[in-house]
């Protein structure tokens, strides 16, 4: 006869071994990623303080990059393993070079980019630009929103003098009044805004402009370890439900983490606009930044490149094809 | 506590459990119906915008108006959508809402478009972020979607987890308290097996101890009082047992004393049985004596009948030659009257000077006496004294030349036909004998339709081979024959009657009306021609006699004796056969179980019917007379018909076959073979029928 009291401690036993889930993996394989100062590192940081890097295996270092510009050469430098910019950054250099690939777009936002004009020149719209003397980053996407603003307001570009400069120069030859306008992005804005005070203009768009977060990395990296990348994409898409089911949760945290102005960046935020995918305009939008850089005279080049051949489509395709909208060879 | 106190309570507890089961499924259920719902509405949502960005991406193709008014339809049906669904947050209404401004910017750029190549790249950026807000949306409400469908899944999953959780619950729990109850009642029922073992072996009366106040110590309670019970028991059947003993003691001494008058009773049992068995012997002895007697008297009865039947044979022979030798005397001297007659009548009716009345009463006189001469000839050939004068004749000629006066014979009424057959049938025979032959049948035809009726007179060649002759006792030979057929349409023969008719003197007649000779004349005539003569005839319906008459070969140009044909095929089928005539019937069955064939008899119609709807299955042809009692041939075939349309038929029949076509019968369409029925001819005809 089978002790009744044996039989429950076995059945016990037995529920806890159906009950209890296996130990997480604690052996993390190592990756720098670097991010901009900008609600486009919304993925990056809630992957992070989440723990879903963890979660997938990884043992991932974040460093803030000054620009997104910035953080694409470190990557290209090797200084970092995965740079996380606007895709504006990595277009100038599929001119020069081809030995990085865009794995995953991260997100969509609005634009930031505006112009901060002085008040005393009589400034209150784009259109009062009109032969006056404005600055930009050379090549910067200040420079293409520039243009994009003078075009919708019915302006050529021969129509302003465009001053071309370095941020913080722009910054004090505006206040000091030898221009009449910068057109700069985030936190300079908010830094000419307190300077200048009731004399400076603030003219934006947010509209005007979709501005694609993308991730890319050396293409050697990416080929020689698939599997690396492919758990960092997996660690994103939790980290993009996460978003999506706690949208308010996680601006919070992004903006905790930045340490920027909630209602600025809610302005240009939306978890809608949160995604990992690789779409269709992710090209169209490289295309049209390379057409403008070639018509602005900042390429030598007369050719668009063929900007398919920047994308790694693998990675993202073996987790989740319907995530790869871009019609490309498979 | 009871141990059904404890079952209860397991019942109980695992009640309870269940119905947290049944809640949770329930539960579940409730979830995964709205999870359903919501999937349900986020999927249409997902298509519509995926309709909207193709609608967008072809207006930046071909920006028509028709494009421009497909995407605002569109946008406001997905804005309708959005703004019922409590599933959409604000975040993605606002960024509906935004999709608007975005179209209405391409639309303004197109406007005041500009053509340089800055303009270009406004416009491709401006259709940029359209695609690509509504890519977002899109993506957005997929996931709400999928999280739906998961949640669907989860949700069950989760549930049933629970379930399983409590029906394990349950299972141990009823485990533990079914295992406790089951050792307690175990160790209680070892106790009561040993003292139930103990009491086996006679240890009766012995206590066993109780624990507890469950049903096993009741149970145990109940097992020491019937041990006392049985202790006392016990007791008493010993002192009876004693008693016993005694008794059997006392009956053993009668038993031996029984046993000795028994011996003797045996004894007498065995003389008793030995006076028996010789009894017995005696008895079988007499009754072997007894069946010989009854052989003795049965063979004595049967040669008294044989000694009867010749006696009556002989007087009859005797009598026949009373008549013959009274015919043969008077005959003689009948004749010289009658030629003295005859004579002066003629020479009378050769005077002149008799007038016409004087003419035509000698005339009467003279057909008189050559009448008398013509009995006086068939008294002599029935005595068969009457020397023959046998020439070579043809039975055509006879018949045509006999025809007016048989005409005459038979008067008015009655419609007389005769027909004869187209080849010459050459016969040896008195001329004379042959016509009185033929004016007796008519006379007695005539007197048999005295209302009326019809006489058919016809001659045909005919062919009997062996089976013929065998099967009908004929005393002939097989050959070719001039076959005369005689019918009427009378009142027939009735079957008691018929097979007396060629004895002389027998008559139906009245007295005063018929001598008796007629038909023994034509029978002895026939005889006398080697030939012979049969009838048939149905009361009520008429008669029909046929003559037989050898065909004389040494004449004969038509053909010469033919060697029988081939014996016809048999066959297994089964043929039900309808004849009121007991020896026709068993003549035809023998003939076809000969050839293999199955028959069923039948006596008359009513039983053919009878037996063909009970055999109705089997029965491949009908074989039936035309006239039959209680139902005739017809009657019986119509009825068959309605049971079985289509029935394969043949009729028997003693009538010629246009007397039977005259009746209606070939309107049927039915076969038809004639009496009497030769073997062959039969065999053949069933078989044809039967391979139709």
């Amino acid at each position: 006869m089978v002790n009744s009291n044996k039989l429950l401690t076995f059945t016990v036993a037995l529920l806890c071994l159906v009950t209890i889930q296996p130990p997480l993996s604690m052996a993390g394989e190592k990756l720098v990623i670097g991010h901009s100062l900008s609600v486009t590192a919304t993925l990056t940081i809630i992957a992070k303080t989440q723990g879903y890097y963890v979660k997938e295996g990884l043992d991932v270092e974040l460093r803030n990059m000054r620009s997104g510009t910035v953080g694409v050469a470190a990557m290209l430098a090797d200084e970092i393993d995965v740079s996380e910019s606007p895709v504006f950054s990595l277009v100038a250099n599929g001119f020069k070079r081809n030995d990085y690939r865009i794995f995953t777009t991260t997100a969509v936002y609005g634009n930031d980019n505006q112009v901060v004009a002085r008040k005393d020149r009589g400034i209150n719209s784009v259109r009062d630009l009109k032969k006056k003397k404005v600055g930009t980053l050379k090549g910067g996407l200040p420079h293409y929103v520039l243009g994009l603003m003078l075009t919708k307001a019915g302006l050529a570009q021969k129509d302003v003098t465009i001053v071309l400069d370095e941020a913080d120069n722009l910054s004090a030859r505006l206040k000091s009044g030898e221009l009449d306008a910068v057109c700069l992005y985030g936190g300079w804005i908010d830094m000419l805004k307190q300077s200048m005070g009731e004399n400076a203009v603030i003219i934006g768009d947010k509209n005007l402009l979709r501005v694609t977060g993308v991730q890319a990395a050396k293409r050697e990296k990416l080929e020689k370890n698939p599997a690396l990348f492919t758990k960092l994409l997996k660690a994103y898409i939790r980290a993009e439900e996460f978003v999506k089911k706690n949208p308010d949760l996680a601006l919070k945290i992004v903006v905790d983490e930045l340490k920027m102005d909630l209602t600025q960046a809610k302005a240009i935020w939306k978890p809608n606009l949160v995604h990992i995918g690789l779409d269709q305009s992710l090209v169209v939008d490289m295309e049209n930044i390379a057409r403008w850089q070639i018509e602005s005279g900042l390429q030598n080049g007369q050719n668009i490149p063929n900007y398919l051949n920047f994308i790694n489509f693998t990675l993202l395709e073996k987790i989740n094809p319907a995530r790869v909208t871009i019609e490309h060879a498979r | 506590m009871t141990i059904k106190t404890r079952f209860k309570i397991t019942v109980l507890l695992t009640s309870v459990l269940l119905l947290l089961g049944i809640i949770c499924v329930v539960l579940g259920m409730w979830q995964s119906h709205q999870a359903i719902h919501k999937a349900v509405s986020m999927g249409n949502l997902v298509d519509t915008l995926h309709e909207l960005r193709d609608i967008g991406r072809d207006y930046r193709l071909e920006p028509t108006e028709r494009a421009k008014e497909q995407w605002l339809a569109c946008y406001k049906k997905i804005k309708s959508e959005t703004t019922a669904s409590p599933d959409i947050s604000i975040e993605v209404q606002e960024a509906v809402d935004n999709l608007k401004t975005v179209f209405d910017g391409i639309l303004a750029s197109k406007i005041g478009g500009d053509a340089s190549g800055m303009g270009q790249l406004y416009r491709s950026q401006q259709y940029t972020n359209l695609d690509l807000e509504t890519r977002r949306i899109h993506d957005w409400a997929t996931i709400i979607r999928d999280n739906a469908r998961g949640s669907f899944f989860s949700g069950s999953k989760s549930y049933n987890t629970g379930i399983v959780a409590i029906l394990l619950l349950i299972t141990i729990i009823s485990t533990a308290v079914i295992t406790r109850v089951g050792r307690r009642v175990l160790s209680s029922l070892q106790i009561l097996e040993q003292g139930a073992n103990s009491l086996a072996e006679e240890n009766v009366g012995q206590q066993l101890a109780i624990n507890g106040d469950d049903e096993i110590s009741r149970m145990t309670g109940a097992f020491n009082s019937m041990s006392r019970k049985l202790f006392a028991s016990h007791e008493e059947l010993r002192l009876q047992a004693v008693l016993l003993e005694n008794e059997i003691a006392e009956r053993q001494r009668t038993q031996e004393a029984l046993q000795a008058n028994n011996i003797l009773l045996e004894e007498e049992i065995e003389e008793r049985q030995a006076v028996q068995t010789s009894l017995e012997e005696q008895a079988v002895a007499l009754e072997e004596q007894t069946v010989i007697l009854e052989a003795e008297i049965a063979e004595r009865t049967r040669i008294k009948e044989e000694h009867d039947r010749l006696e009556e044979q002989l007087r009859q022979s005797q009598k026949m030659e009373a008549v013959g030798q009274l015919a043969g005397g008077v005959a003689h001297d009948f004749n010289n009257i009658l030629t003295v007659i005859s004579g002066y009548s003629s020479l009378l009716q050769m005077d002149d000077s008799l007038n016409d009345e004087q003419k035509k009463r000698v005339d009467e006189i003279a057909s008189s006496a050559e009448r008398a001469a013509q009995l006086t000839r068939g008294l002599l050939a029935f005595s068969r004294k009457q020397p023959l004068i046998m020439k070579h004749e043809n039975l055509n000629d006879i018949v045509q030349h006999v025809h007016k006066f048989l005409a005459r014979i038979i008067g008015e009424d009655i419609t007389f036909q005769s027909a004869c057959c187209g080849a010459e049938l050459p016969i040896v025979a008195d001329r004379g004998q042959i016509e009185q032959v033929l004016i007796n049948l008519a006379t007695n035809a005539r007197d048999a339709m005295s209302g009326g009726g019809g006489l058919t007179v016809k001659s045909d060649r005919a062919v009997l081979d062996s089976s013929f002759t065998d099967f009908h006792n004929y005393n002939v030979s097989p050959g070719h024959y001039a076959l005369l057929t005689v019918s009427d349409t009378g009142m027939g023969i009735s079957k008691e009657h018929i097979d007396h008719i060629f004895e002389p003197f027998f008559t139906t007649k009245e007295v005063g009306k018929g001598t008796g000779l007629g038909m023994a004349i034509i029978y002895g005539i026939i005889k006398q021609h080697d030939g012979f003569i049969n009838v048939y005839s149905e009361l009520g319906h008429g008669t029909t006699f046929r003559i037989y008459l050898p065909i004389d070969e040494k004449t004969d140009g038509f053909q010469t004796i033919k060697p029988e044909p081939a014996p016809p095929e048999g066959g297994n089928e089964t043929i039900l056969v309808a004849e009121d005539e007991p020896s026709v019937r068993v003549l035809v069955a023998k003939v076809l179980q000969g050839y293999g064939y199955n028959v069923i008899l039948a006596e008359d119609g009513v039983e053919a019917v009878e037996k063909f709807k009970a055999h109705q299955d089997i029965i491949r042809l009908v074989l039936m007379d035309m006239i039959m009692p209680k139902k005739n041939g017809m009657e019986a075939y119509e009825e068959i018909s309605r049971i079985k349309p289509g029935v394969k038929l043949l009729f028997s029949s003693g009538y010629p076959a246009d007397f039977i076509e005259n009746r209606g019968v070939s309107e049927k369409a039915v076969e038809l073979i004639m009496k009497p029925v030769q073997p062959m001819e039969l065999l053949r005809k069933v078989r044809e029928i039967l391979d139709k």
